[in-house]
């Protein structure tokens, strides 16, 4: 199972002629990861849950992969990473169940980068044998949440003023969830 | 403000005589906080997010304090502690909200001590400035999802299959939300 995840690769082109590769993060991608998040914009920096500035930080990200924890997924194009993917697992009761989050370069998106980043995410939380995944975007983000109806996740639940921007205005967000066929036991 | 924090006492004598004194946890607590999971029972312990049946993982509450990140209050009766009662509070873009979550000793349910705890949590999150708390409470947990309802808590929506017993059994979880109004422009 865990081979089957760390060894995950799939390359797409997209109907742009972009070819995007979608593989498990490694130890030798921290300088590409760095580069990757120089590209977030302030505004990109607001919706990220850590403070991916801090390079000591992300750093470890790529040093330090657990994937019992966090399984992180890059794309990339060009031996660039251009985007990353990541699945939160849930533990003792949430075991079942992984949060999803997607960050793709400004310069990437609407390209479909994100779409084959949470193909990827998808496949492995069914190699893993997960009961659903679900995300959070933000209501001030239609684009995310179109990206997500779009892989098939649908809408359970409005967090209501659950996400402070940097001026502390408030948005809602949504509680999207992808259930998926149980494959294996627990 | 943390500091004014620290120095919060409530002593309450409930209606049946019992005198409850809510206070936060503090670094010489450990003894006391490992007995109180001690003696939990299995199906209580099968509800925490954490492993509250490891000495290592519960010794590290007490030695790991911070006020700043989890605010931790305890119901003390003739020097034991019988609850503990936690606001994990959020950072970025959630850091108006604060997570609640609560364990009481089986001899001193329904007996209001809960919701002493809970009240205490409620005026933290208030003198801090948060603008909303959030339980996270199983459906079967009837009595539970209740003694919130009674505190202002409502319930904004239902996770479906969100909760995972140990036999693999799932079930729903309501998101149960109190809106903290009267401190807006805090942040």
């Amino acid at each position: 199972m865990e081979n089957n995840i760390t060894s995950y690769r799939k390359m797409t082109t997209l109907p742009n002629g972009l070819h995007v590769t979608v593989r498990l993060l490694n130890p030798t991608d921290r300088d590409g990861l760095l580069a990757l998040f120089t590209c977030a914009t302030k505004d990109d920096l607001q919706y990220f849950r850590d403070d991916v500035t801090n390079r000591e930080l992300v750093s470890s990200w790529a040093e330090r992969v657990d994937i019992h924890r966090v399984i992180p997924l890059v794309a990339e194009v060009g031996g660039r990473l251009v985007g990353q993917g990541t699945l939160h697992r849930g533990r003792g009761y949430n075991r079942h169940v992984a949060e999803v989050r997607v960050f793709v370069c400004r310069e990437f998106r609407g390209r479909g980068v994100g779409t084959a980043l949470i193909q990827g995410i998808i496949d492995v939380a069914k190699l893993i044998g997960l009961h659903h995944i679900f995300s959070l975007p933000v209501s001030s983000k239609p684009q995310d949440i179109r990206a997500f109806e779009g892989m098939g996740f649908r809408t359970e639940g409005i967090l209501h003023d659950r996400f402070m921007d940097a001026e502390g205005n408030t948005y809602d967000m949504l509680e999207m969830s992808l259930h998926l066929r149980r494959e294996s036991g627990f | 403000m943390l500091d004014q924090l620290a120095t919060y006492r409530r002593l309450v004598t409930l209606n049946d005589g019992l005198r409850v004194l809510i206070r936060p946890l503090t670094k010489t607590d450990k003894e006391q906080l490992l007995k109180l999971f001690a003696d939990a029972p299995q199906e209580d312990l099968d509800y925490f997010r954490s492993d509250a049946s490891d000495p290592k993982i519960v010794a590290s509450w007490c030695d790991e304090l911070d006020y700043a990140k989890v605010f931790p209050l305890v119901a003390v009766v003739n020097d034991q502690i019988i609850g503990d009662a936690t606001l994990h509070i959020g950072t970025g873009y959630s850091r108006h909200v604060g997570w609640v979550r609560l364990y009481l000793d089986h001899e001193y349910r329904r007996r209001g001590v809960g919701g002493l705890m809970l009240s205490g949590l409620i005026d933290i999150a208030r003198k801090i400035g948060l603008q909303q708390l959030v339980a996270e409470v199983v459906m079967n947990q009837v009595q539970v999802i209740k003694a919130f309802q009674n505190l202002g808590f409502k319930q904004e929506f239902v996770f479906r299959d969100y909760f995972m017993t140990p036999q693999g059994e799932t079930l729903d979880v309501a998101l149960l939300i109190l809106r903290i109004v009267e401190n807006p422009t805090t942040f």
